[in-house]
């Protein structure tokens, strides 16, 4: 007999009128945890690489990786160059992202060589939490003019098509001095909250055209001069836009009338003259003994060893063992004092009692290997003058460069772009170009020349290059 | 001068030899600070493969040397690497090389004395070929060995790249060839004590 279910049975099994099944309700709790499960295995990890993601090939650029809650967390950049003479070297950095929970924020500066590919990652252990490539095709060594604009329809339309412009917020300005290095122009029209000061002043030190509204408060008001002249800083200048440039959101007038062009110093204009510090620094050189030396002592020993083998019997044998003894004795006299040497140079743009630092370091090392020089350095060509021998690899971590040389092998590295304030007595002893040219050579004094730098100093191992403080608008 | 007035160990071989290790020292060394110091690998080459050369020549003609002889000649080869190894410490020491001169000193001799060996072997198995095939075929197993050298492994007899390039299996490969032939002349002449006594 078939059993049929009573009404009341099926009300019972339906469960209260109004509250959901157990079933249904075992379902929702499930997909609650799964969702928010999935909110949590979100990719607890930030990277941008360039000034607001955007990278520029053959400047320092900005890295920052934010990574919340990944204790033991590394970052690694791999890229190899496409042209130059590091063609095909690897070149990468392993960063270790902390080692506590929370949120932790990383800022590097890293030179990028034109690269046939950039490859990123971020591990815990075994496990890849996010990861990233930029292409070739993404490469444009065209330094960036940024716009801190509310209204950034008013210039886009006006920019020069051959520039590149980015449209950027507060939090995307370069925090580390050197990542200025990959901007051209700073351009802040009023129409949002203004960076401080200090922001502003770095970056114009550090070679950006920084123009500003025409109404400013503070020091700036004092000091950055109105109507169609600018403020030289270091290697960079401040300068105000032309009062009404925008008004109501209309631009009133071409935009590269209204800011600033080519008062500072280019990157091509800094890489030429760091180019010409190089071929002009002191090669590095290994203290070998003099070959005439050598020659003269082995000619000797071989003569002696001959002339006393000559003597017949035990006896000559003994004394030329003897000689031998004392031969070998004196041949750890052979050894160069030090296998490797180092030679320092740099380039400082001053102007305003600050400056852009450029540090240049030529390696050497007799046996080769690895070698570790502190902060991250950019390797560059090495001078025409000295025997070419590539390193092979450059890794970078935290706080140095490891770069492994053939024997024999040299490698000329720069530094990150540094801030740097003049000591009044360095700029007390700078002497006018025309006066500098013979100890500069006529190369880079027309390089420099044509920073419009006037006068030199020499000190602290470096070239001190002042322009004047206050110039014409171009 | 009469043979009993000159010193046995100053031979002709023993003089050029010398020399070109010398020679070899002052090519390689830089004339520039600008440059790299690498006369080591060029002496130690040197070193290496004229001693490795003289030996197994010598070695060629161990049919026709007595025992006293043979001595005599080992005697030239030890004394020959002891002397030339000022030369190889200064060019090691200027040099800055990686490799350690323990090795570099060693190896010389010791691929020497193996060469020797080989060599002696060899000529006493042939010896009722006539001289120029013994010779010939002495350098077929020399074009074999190393031949075989390049083809496998660590370099063993390469007398151009060993020398930077320390490793075992050439001090296993020379010390059991030097083990060998020891044997093989001193177990005969114990048995010979043995029947004797």
């Amino acid at each position: 007999m078939r059993h049929v279910p009573s009404t009341r049975a099926i009300a019972a099994s339906a469960g209260p009128p109004g509250r959901p099944r157990p079933g249904i309700r075992s379902v929702v709790i499930l997909m609650t945890l799964v969702i928010a499960s999935l909110a949590l295995a979100q990719t607890p990890v930030e990277v941008r690489l360039g000034v607001a993601d955007t990278l520029v090939s053959n400047a320092w650029n900005p890295i920052t990786i934010v990574t919340q809650n990944l204790p033991g967390a590394t970052f690694s950049l791999a890229l190899t160059p496409s042209a130059g003479a590091l063609d095909g070297v690897p070149h990468v950095l392993e960063l270790l992202l902390g080692t506590g929970r929370g949120v932790q924020r990383h800022d590097v500066v890293l030179f990028l060589p034109t690269w046939r590919e950039v490859s990123w990652r971020v591990t815990q252990g075994d496990r890849i939490v996010a990861s990233g490539t930029r292409p070739a095709r993404e490469r444009d060594d065209r330094p960036l003019d940024l716009l801190l604009s509310a209204v950034p329809s008013a210039w886009l339309p006006n920019w020069p098509e051959d520039r590149r412009l980015l449209v950027v917020t507060l939090a995307d300005l370069p925090r580390l001095e050197g990542a200025w290095h990959a901007v051209a122009t700073l351009l802040v029209d009023g129409s949002l909250p203004l960076p401080d000061d200090a922001t502003l002043v770095t970056a114009a030190a550090m070679g950006v055209d920084v123009a500003l509204p025409a109404t400013l408060s503070g020091s700036l008001q004092r000091r950055v001069p109105n109507g169609g002249t600018h403020l030289a800083v270091g290697a960079g200048s401040l300068r105000r836009l032309p009062p009404g440039v925008l008004d109501d959101a209309t631009l009133r007038q071409d935009p590269f009338t209204a800011t600033p062009s080519s008062s500072s110093a280019s990157v091509e204009d800094v890489h030429h003259a760091l180019d010409l510090v190089i071929d002009g620094m002191r090669p590095a050189t290994w203290a070998h003994q003099p070959r005439r030396l050598v020659a003269g002592l082995t000619l000797a020993y071989v003569l002696a060893t001959l002339l006393l083998l000559r003597i017949p019997a035990r006896e000559g044998a003994i004394a030329a063992l003897l000689v031998t003894l004392a031969a070998g004795g004196a041949s750890f006299l052979a050894a160069p004092t030090s296998q490797r040497v180092e030679t320092r140079d740099g380039l400082v743009l001053a102007s305003g009692g600050v400056g852009a630092r450029y540090d240049v370091t030529q390696v050497a090392s007799l046996a080769g290997g690895d070698l570790r020089v502190p902060e991250l350095r950019a390797a560059r060509a090495l001078p025409t003058s000295v025997p070419a021998s590539p390193a092979t690899a450059i890794r970078w971590s935290e706080r140095a460069t490891t770069v492994t040389l053939p024997r024999a092998g040299r490698i000329v590295l720069t530094g990150a772009p540094l801030l740097t304030t003049v000591p009044p007595s360095v700029e007390a002893t700078a002497v006018p170009l025309e006066e500098a040219t013979p100890m500069l050579g006529s190369a880079l004094a027309a390089s420099v020349r044509n920073l419009g730098v006037q006068r030199v100093a020499r000190h602290d191992e470096a070239w001190w290059f002042f322009t004047s403080t206050v110039g014409e608008a171009p | 001068m009469t043979g009993r007035q000159r010193a046995p160990l100053m031979t002709t071989p023993f003089a050029l030899f010398l020399a070109a290790t010398g020679v070899a020292l002052l090519a390689g060394w830089p004339s520039r600070t600008i440059d790299g110091n690498d006369a080591w690998f060029l002496v130690a080459t040197v070193r290496t493969a004229g001693l490795a050369a003289w030996a197994w020549f010598a070695g060629l003609q161990a049919g026709n040397l007595t025992n006293a002889g043979e001595r005599r000649t080992l005697v030239q080869l030890a004394f020959a690497a002891v002397v030339t190894m000022p030369i190889e410490m200064t060019a090691h020491a200027g040099s800055a090389v990686t490799t350690p001169m323990a090795w570099s000193l060693t190896y010389a001799p010791l691929l020497a004395l193996s060469a020797f060996v080989v060599s002696r072997a060899w000529t006493r198995w042939l010896h009722r070929a006539a001289p120029a095939v013994r010779w010939l075929l002495s350098l077929g197993l020399l074009l074999v060995i190393g031949a075989l050298d390049l083809r496998f492994g660590p370099p063993i007899t390469l007398a151009w790249v060993a020398p930077s390039t320390p490793n075992v299996a050439a001090v296993v490969v020379h010390a059991t060839v030097i083990a060998v032939f020891l044997v093989m002349r001193l177990v005969p002449r114990w048995t010979r004590r043995r029947d004797a006594a």
